[in-house]
């Protein structure tokens, strides 16, 4: 029973962290159920991708009524992140944990370096602007999607990079765009994963539960917390979560 | 004056059906923590006996229902894109949103057939 409660307690952090960040969570997710409750990675995967729809569906309605998501670009790269989505998780049931637990790591890395990369001041840059470079645009969607459905991510960081820095998006457009996708790219990837019976109904109860209320008080701390502080130590905090899903996915044991 | 609309009927979908799936899940989880049955963990059952166990207020067949209707947001979500679309007459975008939706059912279409 203590299990459910920590598990709720976390997924709460985990929903402030995702929102304040602007990401689904599900980068922090399944490194915290498989690392501390080892529970198995495709279930981690499945509790994650749940628990990615919570936190976008809060966040994104949050963007949408604001007008800063948008829908007609988003709509449009959901083409190629659905797709991707469906793809990822029919490769996934088919790979070992452990593999996909190293693949977990490389993408923690990337999402910690990309995350150094796009600095917060570049939001204020907010002006008219037309989406460049589709075709490039839709592969990196398609590659976004599979990660979420493989990995049980939102694959926000992705998204955000392609639009940003490839199809000329502004940041916060690109950051609100993405939160708004995100929900839908996990939808098209977690229904294999509740068909397989990879959704255990009372550690994905809390844990959605947990997130959507973290999401929800993250949405109101969002504009009182200092970005560059949390970025730096978020950073930190993706390093060293990835650096334990490769040690779990080796086998190996530091202590 | 129609994109006012879509946004305000993109965001309520977003609002209200996550409330409806928390509100569901909350009360599973609270008769989950009075009455635990761990015979059940991560099955999904259907059917009769699933609408049955849920008219008994059975904990998991209402934890299963709140995280099946959360599941589902996002699904409504894009046909309450693309109503607005077709209510601001933009073909384009209109079909755009019925390709989206139709791969999210080609999705969970397949991933029934694997069961």
């Amino acid at each position: 029973m203590l299990e459910f409660l920590f598990i709720f307690l976390g997924s709460v952090v985990i929903g402030i962290l995702g929102s304040l960040l602007g990401t689904g969570g599900g980068i922090f997710m399944v490194p915290f159920l498989t690392l501390v409750f080892g529970i198995p990675m495709h279930q981690a995967i499945a509790t994650s991708l749940v628990s990615i729809i919570a936190t976008s569906n809060t966040s994104a309605g949050l963007y949408v009524l604001k007008k800063l998501a948008d829908i007609r670009l988003g709509i449009t790269l959901e083409l190629a992140t659905v797709l991707g989505a469906i793809s990822g998780g029919f490769i996934a049931v088919k790979v070992p944990a452990d593999i996909l637990a190293i693949l977990f790591a490389i993408v923690l890395l990337y999402t910690a370096f990309s995350m150094l990369k796009i600095q917060p001041n570049d939001q204020n840059s907010l002006g008219s602007y037309k989406p460049q470079k589709y075709p490039l645009g839709f592969l990196i969607s398609y590659i976004a999607g599979g990660l979420s459905g493989l990995l049980g991510i939102g694959g926000g960081v992705i998204k955000v990079a392609a639009m940003y820095l490839i199809m000329q998006i502004p940041l916060k457009v690109a950051v609100a765009t993405s939160n708004f996708m995100i929900g839908v790219t996990a939808s098209a990837g977690c229904f294999l994963y509740y068909f397989r019976g990879d959704v255990n109904l009372p550690r994905t109860g809390m844990a959605v539960t947990g997130v959507f209320l973290g999401a929800t008080l993250g949405s109101y701390l969002m504009f009182s917390v200092k970005s560059d502080f949390l970025r730096k130590l978020f950073v930190l905090l993706l390093i060293f979560l990835a650096l334990n899903m490769f040690f779990k996915g080796i086998h190996f044991k530091l202590f | 004056m129609p994109r006012e609309i879509a946004y305000k009927i993109v965001g309520s979908v977003l609002k209200w059906g996550s409330w409806i799936s928390v509100i569901v899940l909350i009360l599973g989880i609270l008769l989950f923590l009075i009455n635990p049955s761990p015979s059940e963990f991560g099955t999904i059952s259907w059917g009769k006996d699933f609408w049955k166990k849920l008219s008994h207020f059975d904990s998991l067949s209402l934890i299963n229902l709140g995280i099946l209707l959360m599941m589902l947001v996002p699904f409504f979500r894009v046909l309450a894109i693309g109503v607005s679309f077709v209510i601001e007459k933009d073909k384009k975008y209109s079909l755009i949103s019925l390709g989206v939706l139709l791969f999210l059912i080609l999705g969970i279409f397949l991933a029934v057939s694997q069961v």
